[in-house]
């Protein structure tokens, strides 16, 4: 059954659920310890929630190819696959917000922060998304909003597992941080996505952070005015979205919903092609059409499987 | 999507495929851990251009008091420099890099800072009390044009963010 994935700040029902699923899956444990996970320190149960930060950390963690540089090419970023393993955790965590939620109709919302990036600097601020009533603000840690960390509660919104100045996970008990507009000063806007969504190929040569091509730029490391596109919404936000555990704000999600749109959008005028191909050496190991995709609470599936998901979701609006 | 990867999960399958895929997991961990560029890390950059293969190796060696960074760091032909602790940020220049994490992981840098083990830091103010807004100053190397939008004064944020800095600072030494 498709679902409807809708803008955040239209739909207050969505936005409602979005944040009580994630509050739930904060405080689910099916069994998985930090010590499963080789994250140091004394062993203690791992959330489902922080299970797609681990995850996310272990891909970035994992090089592509398995003797490369490790900042350099990974199994989910700064290559072809970049899109596509994000769409495949995108959708996990969308079923298991269905699960926790007992509704097979919700859709995971999307941020049009190109939207409000129309805005002037104090507007991108001001907008709804960080308002208590959305998802709280700034702050170190943020004090409003649905995710706030009270230290006495248990239940309340918590980080147990960010990475260190290395890019190693560890264990924290902290409350969630951002530093919104801090970093830089604007969002990506308008003019910034229908530019890139002309862009092609795909992807191209040398498959890095250096390609020319659609990829490259919605992941944000081609323009000369500063980090783009995705990477320049995580720089932005600032806090918990600066480092490789940057699921651990649910701002991630939504960025990245927003991200997959601009390449639905992006395949609705291009075709669903995705470059490379299987033929490309081992070397492409991870990024080819028909390669595994980094898993860890799911089976794996692969670039080819992801590129039609009529059958799974749709956008309310492909003007991005 | 494959039909395996969209059935609907349900605490069971998590834990069960948390622990088929775990092993891996370790191992890129351990694998990872144990490629922490100790004692240097080289990179190597290559080009051709008009006929010629160019290489070019470039080894660094970061320390900061005397503690040596022993995270993986990018080089782009362009020169620009990357990192894996901040994977979406791009800076003009190393020591741009350096100043950035020591904004970002304070308590990384802190002398006597214990590696391993649970850091509850629920009443320090966070991700080892990086101010609110940061110190602007050491991430002019990063390119971050503001579209022609005007910053306040830098010696206002110091003035600001510097106060509630030595607040957390004294807070943390009389504990």
């Amino acid at each position: 059954m498709s679902v409807s994935r809708r803008n955040i700040l239209k739909d207050a029902t969505v936005l409602q659920k979005y944040c009580d699923g994630v509050n739930k899956l904060k405080n689910e444990f099916t069994g998985p310890t930090t010590q499963d996970l080789g994250v140091d320190g004394p062993p203690q149960p791992v959330s489902t929630y922080e299970l797609f930060v681990v995850w996310h950390v272990n891909a970035m963690m994992t090089p592509t190819p398995a003797q490369g540089n490790p900042a350099g090419r990974n199994a989910a970023h700064r290559g072809p696959v970049f899109l596509p393993w994000h769409r495949f955790m995108l959708r996990q965590l969308e079923l298991n917000l269905q699960r926790v939620l007992d509704d097979r109709d919700f859709g995971l919302p999307y941020w049009d922060w190109a939207a409000d990036g129309e805005g002037s600097p104090q507007d991108q601020l001001n907008s709804a998304l960080w308002a208590p009533n959305g998802i709280g603000g700034s702050g170190a840690p943020i004090t409003t909003g649905p995710f706030v960390f009270d230290p006495n509660e248990n239940s309340s919104f918590r980080v147990r597992i960010d990475t260190d100045s290395n890019g190693n996970l560890e264990q924290v008990n902290r409350g969630l941080e951002r530093t919104l507009g801090q970093d830089i000063d604007t969002l990506p806007n308008k003019t910034d996505t229908t530019k890139v969504l002309q862009s092609t190929p795909y992807d191209d040569a040398p498959w890095t952070v250096s390609s020319s091509g659609f990829r490259n730029q919605a992941e944000g490391w081609v323009g000369a005015d500063g980090p783009g596109m995705h990477n320049r919404v995580h720089v932005w936000v600032g806090g918990d979205m600066s480092p490789a555990s940057s699921p651990n704000d649910p701002v991630f999600f939504l960025n990245h919903c927003n991200v997959d749109r601009i390449w639905e959008a992006w395949m609705q005028q291009h075709g669903r092609v995705y470059v490379p191909d299987q033929k490309a050496p081992r070397s492409l190991k991870g990024h080819r059409i028909d390669d595994q995709l980094s898993s860890l609470i799911s089976p794996s599936t692969t670039p080819a499987a992801v590129l039609d998901v009529f059958a799974q979701y749709e956008y309310d609006s492909l003007d991005v | 999507m494959s039909a395996e990867s969209e059935a609907l999960p349900t605490p069971e399958s998590i834990a069960k495929y948390v622990k088929q895929n775990m092993q891996k997991a370790r191992k890129s961990s351990s694998t990872m851990a144990m490629m922490q560029h100790k004692g240097g890390q080289e990179i190597v950059r290559e080009d051709d251009y008009k006929g010629h293969h160019v290489v070019i190796r470039t080894t660094y060696n970061i320390t900061v008091d005397g503690k040596e960074v022993t995270g993986h760091i990018m080089l782009t032909n362009a020169g620009q420099v990357q990192y894996h602790g901040l994977p979406n940020y791009s800076f003009d220049s190393t020591v741009d890099l350096v100043r950035a994490l020591i904004d970002n992981f304070p308590e990384d840098f802190q002398k006597g800072k214990q590696r391993s083990g649970l850091r509850d830091r629920s009443d320090m103010g966070g991700r080892g009390g990086r101010p609110t807004g940061g110190n602007r100053s050491s991430m002019g190397g990063m390119k971050m044009l503001g579209r022609g939008v005007t910053k306040p004064p830098k010696a206002a944020l110091k003035k600001k963010f510097t106060t509630k800095s030595k607040r957390r600072l004294a807070k943390r030494k009389s504990k």
